[in-house]
């Protein structure tokens, strides 16, 4: 039928079908910034149009509902290559990340702003309310939106009010622009789906519907036969090839314990079949005539199941292979496994005063980026190239090499603009299957999971159970920690040594205590498949071991704050335990070289008043309200098993190309490589480009996790740009005949001989690319370092609990970090905010849920709830401590997953202040809390 | 799956579609059919464009509601009687204002979910449906009565009459984050007199497959002792009502909720009363 309407100003008349949803119709004409993050659950708000002014989810609408009506999307805010005001503030203020709900968000202002041109905190929040963000934590929304009132209402040169740091550099500390946000705030073409090829078939996979299963036989007769099915592939015709999905450097310490579709089924959603066809349509309908036999096997179907000895093995091929000893025993389920300390435990806890030993509990939480896992591979001649959301474009190559049995230098992976990755785009969930479809057939291939998919086939957080026994003597000085770890990997064991691993490595290092154990074992399950998760193990390990120091705390009868100031490490600490915590090798043991720990530790006491209790509400004594916090580090890449690689080139306009190994996932590391190059090069930041994350164009390059963009990216962009500088000076003093000493380098990129002549960089590329000079001068940097520096913080909150319901308000939260050199301030704050905000949402409410079947309860963003624009803190503040950091590019430490750790406890200690209550499984879901609080009163 | 599309731009258009076509759906802000049963249904009938978009104060102090009000327009609206309020809160409770532009009062009431924001208020202000039935009757009845019968009739309107001068009516909601349908919904109406109830009639949505309206007893209401409230009122819900148990919350922390809901609100209302 046809339907016709005013899009973005313009009369249009469209073929639609009835069924088709306003989202559909809307991408199928290219209106690319509607998206789709929730598969028409309506929940994500990511496909939001302006329908008559109001905004409007396009995937709750029927296409043929346009009828008459005035639609606008986000595509009518630019001005031909210009921003608008709206859109400048939203660059200048650091609210775009990945740039996938940057669209929606744009609509949200705009009806906003229609409505209350001067709106309130409150309003603001309310027309932002239905579009999910996991990457910003909102908070600079309000400084987008103050700025633009400002600049519409009272000032058009109103300026964004920001900390700078390092008055010694140029670009370095100071806020500049996001070098992609411009492209993501006009909605330009720029992620996976966004640039398919014609022809390309819909991959569409059967999965299974039982926990531990074998396939008895499959029949794809019927679903083979039907029009438009091109191919189907089966345990039978995929590669026979074992191998681990983990995105980790090679060799890597996770089992190659996978076939790209198994025989045998290990989790519900494990891969049966899977049918490419020329529309989704007809994928979908194949899989319904697939006929499958099942010998059903007893499950494991818990952590608890596992370590009770229960079910039946579930990985048992002969030719499971390790790259080296992971401790795994596969006739108990064992996965995974490592014990090992410093110092004499026992001596320790006999000169403590006080021992306490308690038990912490996390369940299955879910990176959800919005923009799900998507895949697009085709064949250029005899080339298989990749479109990828990917974290690391460099192993998927070597992953999809040794699967397929292609050479590397035959395959292209170009990482897109990734929307949302947190760690699950680390693995390879997806694309090898598209890969190898494409092999087989020739033909292009879109694969894009579902939510669904997203939430049973892609990775999780491994479940945990810590104990941590702990000792301190009664003046607080912690003598002895023993922290045991037991993980659920479920049923793949993809990073299953070193997110637990990461659990120890990522807190007990914060300590100044001269006997630690630790002892680690992982387990297999029948549950969904657990992976790296934004922080790896680390939230879990923070959480038990500074809720454990507060318990002993309070056990003392001390201030918490005072017992960590006597047992935080300090600057100069040699941290030997790492020697024993290292991924599955041994590690390297590291100096502190700088800790930002008490700066930080002083920011939050002063600014939250921690010292003084919190106010209670006599009004309603019910309302109880509490303090908290606590310690955290992370670290910043891994020394000894991470590179980096970058080349800078010098273009003929005088300006630069930084091709960068590294994976931008929206945090900012392509900006981060641009400023480091300005500055080494003393130029404008604008005359900086950057491409990174193409297995062709650029070089290698580890991929985006452990925290090691900033530290191992950025280093290589700085050496590749202080490689180039030595060769332009170079080119000067030929083209001057003078000596390089003779030349000094000054803004904005022009070089001053002693007799007062001087050659500009457009000057010198003309030169060097002209036919007679020394040919485009090219700079390469490569970084691979024995030491890292450790990001610190403190994180401190206050919380309100209800004592009738359990329910649990964070009023205020003030994150604290010491990242050596913020390089790009506000972009470092919002990546802190978004850690937060999505670390909170995994303390109180955020739980994948089962069934006794193995069916996920929780499968949409209808019941796996997510922290919205209305959940933030009412006081949400996220700074940066200025540290000094000899290492790295200009000093900069990571920033991102070490805001994930601190939450968890803080709330925990914050309600027990409120309440008197530990929580010690989280989430703290209100429910849980109120059984909490009453077996409490029922103790009383 | 939607073979068909009708874009109705009368009633009679809209009934004269569903004589024609008897399983076509209502389809008017399509935040749930579109959801949840685009899948199940075969034909819709747009009905977005009809003239029911009006809320009315009516003759008698109270209000009438037409079916396509969106729950942004209602929870924006200012009643004249403050006592109606409730309704725009109720209305309110839906806080992802992308689906409160769209949604309408209409469809909020036809899903007959359990999670239904409107539901509860307009349960315990007896408000009446007026509905038309395919053949072309018009008629005006019970909401309750409409809500239980579960028929193809088309609702036109709420109409709801002005509390009496002694009665409060208020609504609360419990969710997990604030864009989530809700563990326990619900709504009060309360008379009072000489700053004491003399009846508490409560709807309550999310404990069961629907809502469900309860007279309760209100003898510890000496005082405003919310906790004593409702420590009393847990124990009456539980002899009333077998909660449902699910993922998202147990049975038995449901009913917590919904006692200390109806209990807060009860006192709210006392209050309220005394001041007025």
């Amino acid at each position: 039928m046809k339907v016709n309407f005013t899009l973005n100003g313009v009369p249009r008349s469209f073929d639609c079908e009835a069924w088709e949803t306003a989202l559909q119709l809307l991408r199928r004409k290219a209106v690319l910034s509607v998206k789709d993050g929730c598969n028409c659950e309506g929940t994500c708000g990511v496909c939001a149009v302006l329908l008559d002014g109001k905004l409007v989810n396009s995937c709750l609408l029927l296409a043929p509902q346009l009828e008459g009506r005035d639609v606008r999307s986000s595509e009518s805010l630019a001005l031909g290559p210009d921003l608008n005001v709206l859109q400048q503030a939203f660059l200048e203020t650091g609210v775009v990340q990945c740039g996938y709900c940057t669209p929606a968000m744009l609509l949200a202002a705009v009806e906003l702003l229609a409505a209350h041109p001067r709106p309130t905190r409150a309003q603001i929040q309310d027309y932002f309310s239905g579009i999910l963000c996991r990457c910003t934590g909102y908070e600079q929304v309000f400084s987008a939106i103050d700025l633009v009132v400002r600049r519409v209402q009272d000032d058009p040169e109103a300026l964004f009010e920001h900390v700078e740091f390092r008055e010694d550099l140029r670009h370095i500390g100071k806020v500049r622009r996001k070098i992609d946000a411009a492209a993501m705030l006009r909605s330009d073409p720029l992620f996976v789906e966004d640039m398919l090829h014609p022809g390309t078939l819909h991959l569409k996979v059967l999965r299974s519907p039982h926990r531990h299963a074998r396939i008895r036989s499959l029949d794809v007769t019927a679903a083979g036969s039907l029009p438009g099915v091109i191919f189907i592939a089966t345990p039978e015709n995929v590669p026979d090839v074992l191998y681990s999905g983990a995105g980790q450097g090679s060799p890597e310490p996770s089992p190659h314990d996978r076939r790209v579709i198994n025989r045998k089924m290990r989790f519900v959603g494990d891969r049966v079949a899977a049918v490419a066809a020329e529309t989704e349509e007809i994928a979908l309908q194949a899989l319904e005539l697939i006929k499958v036999d099942y010998e059903v096997l007893k499950p494991v179907c818990s952590l608890d199941d596992a370590l009770a000895g229960q079910g039946e093995p579930i990985h048992q091929e002969p030719d499971i292979h390790w790259c080296f000893p992971i401790g795994a025993d596969l006739s108990r389920n064992l996965a995974a496994s490592n014990r090992g300390g410093i110092g004499d435990l026992e001596q320790g806890f006999a000169e403590a005063d006080v021992v306490i030993e308690r038990t912490y509990r996390t369940g299955h939480i879910q990176c959800t980026p919005i923009e799900p896992h998507v895949v697009h591979t085709w064949m250029e001649g005899d080339r298989l190239i990749v479109s990828a959301s990917t974290q690391v474009p460099f192993h998927l190559r070597r992953l999809l090499s040794v699967i397929l049995d292609i050479p590397q230098e035959r395959i292209r992976v170009i990482k897109r603009r990734v929307g949302g990755g947190f760690g699950a785009k680390q693995d390879m969930v997806l694309e090898e299957l598209a890969a190898f479809v494409t092999a087989k057939t020739g033909r292009p291939v879109y694969f894009r999971f579902t939510r669904e998919e997203e939430f049973v086939a892609s990775r999780t957080r491994h479940p945990t159970m810590i104990t941590v026994k702990i000792g301190a003597r009664t003046d607080g000085k912690i003598t002895a920690v023993d922290m045991t770890s037991r993980a659920d990997t479920g049923a793949y064991g993809v990073h299953c040594l070193t997110v637990p691993m990461n659990a120890a490595s990522k807190s007990l290092p914060l300590l100044r205590c001269p006997n630690m154990h630790f002892d680690i074992e992982v387990f297999y399950t029948n549950n969904v498949v657990a992976g790296a998760y934004q922080g790896y193990g680390a939230p879990a390990g923070s959480n038990a071991l500074q809720t454990s120091i507060a318990e002993l705390a309070a056990e003392l009868g001390m201030d918490y704050m005072e017992m960590i100031r006597k047992n935080h490490v300090q600057k100069g600490d040699r941290l030997e335990i790492l020697k024993i915590l290292g991924e599955g090798q041994e590690g390297i043991p590291q100096q502190v070289s700088s800790c930002g720990i008490p700066e930080c530790l002083s920011a939050g006491e002063e600014s939250l008043e921690w010292e003084k209790p919190s106010l209670q509400d006599a009004e309603r004594p019910w309302l109880k309200r509490g303090k908290g916090f606590a310690i955290i580090q992370q670290g910043s890449g891994l020394p000894g098993l991470d590179a980096a690689n970058a080349l800078v080139k010098m273009l003929g306009s005088g300006g630069f190309h930084v091709l960068s190994g590294g994976a931008d996932l929206g945090t900012g590391l392509d900006t981060i490589c641009a400023k480091v190059a300005a500055e080494v090069l003393n130029c404008p930041h604008e005359s900086i480009s950057v491409t990174s994350g193409d297995t062709d164009a650029t070089p290698f390059d580890v991929g985006a996790y452990a925290s090691s963009g900033t530290y191992f990216s950025g280093a290589a962009a700085m050496r590749a740009a202080i490689d180039l500088k030595r060769r332009i000076m170079d080119a000067a003093a030929d083209m001057l005949g003078v000596p390089d000493t003779d030349l000094r380098l000054e803004y904005p990129g022009v070089i001053h001989a002693a007799d007062g002549r001087s050659l500009t960089y457009a000057q010198i590329a003309h030169k060097t690319q002209s036919g007679t000079g020394k040919g485009q001068l090219i700079g390469v940097g490569s970084f691979t370092t024995e030491s890292a520096p450790i990001p610190y913080g403190a994180h401190f909150c206050e919380v309100e609990v209800d004592e009738r319901t359990g329910h649990v308000r964070v009023l205020r939260y003030h994150a604290y970090q010491d990242c050596g050199t913020p390089i790009n301030p506000a972009l470092a704050r919002g990546q802190m905010f978004g850690a937060v905000l999505k670390s909170i949402g995994h303390t109180l409410y955020e739980e994948l849920k089962f069934a006794a079947d193995g069916r996920c309860l929780t499968p949409g963003f209808m019941d796996y709830k997510i922290p919205g624009m209305l959940d933030i803190p009412d006081d949400f503040r996220a700074e940066t401590v200025l540290i000094d950091e000899a290492m790295g590019a200009f000093g900069g430490k990571s920033i991102s997953e070490i805001a994930t750790n601190a939450t968890a406890p803080a709330i925990a200690i914050a309600i027990y202040q409120a309440c008197g209550i530990w929580m010690r499984d989280w989430p703290f879901t209100a429910e849980k809390v109120f059984a909490e609080l009453k077996k409490n009163t029922t103790e009383k | 799956m939607i073979g068909e599309f009708y874009r109705a731009e009368s009633v009679e258009q809209a009934l004269s579609f569903k004589q024609q076509h008897p399983r076509a759906a209502w389809l008017a802000g399509g935040t749930e059919l579109v959801s949840v049963h685009r899948n199940q249904v075969e034909a819709v009938i747009d009905i977005s464009r009809l003239p029911l978009k009006e809320i009315r104060e009516t003759a008698d102090g109270g209000v009438c509601l037409g079916a396509l009000v969106t729950l942004d327009s209602l929870a924006a609206h200012t009643f004249k009687d403050s006592r109606l309020a409730a309704i725009a809160s109720a209305a309110a409770c839906v806080r992802n204002r992308n689906v409160r532009n769209m949604a309408t009062v209409g469809g909020n009431l036809a899903t007959r979910k359990a999670s239904s924001d409107l539901t509860p208020v307009l349960l315990v202000l007896t408000a009446e449906a007026e509905i038309v039935q395919v053949d072309g009757t018009k008629k005006k009845i019970l909401l309750k009565d409409w809500l239980a019968a579960g028929d193809d009739s088309l609702l036109l309107s709420v109409e709801i009459a002005a509390p009496a001068d002694h009665e409060r009516v208020l609504i609360r909601s419990f969710t997990r984050v604030a864009c989530d349908l809700a563990l326990v919904n619900g709504a009060v109406r309360v008379q009072s007199a000489g700053g004491k109830i003399i009846s508490l009639q409560a709807a309550l949505g999310c404990l069961a497959a629907h809502t469900e309206l309860f007279d309760l007893t209100c003898s510890v209401i000496e005082g405003d002792d919310e906790i004593a409230l409702a420590a009393s009122l847990r124990k009456e819900l539980a002899t009333k009502i077998t909660a449902r148990d699910d993922h998202r919350a147990g049975a038995e922390y449901r009913l917590d909720l919904a006692a200390v809901l109806v209990s807060e609100m009860a006192v709210a209302a006392l209050r309220e009363g005394r001041e007025a």
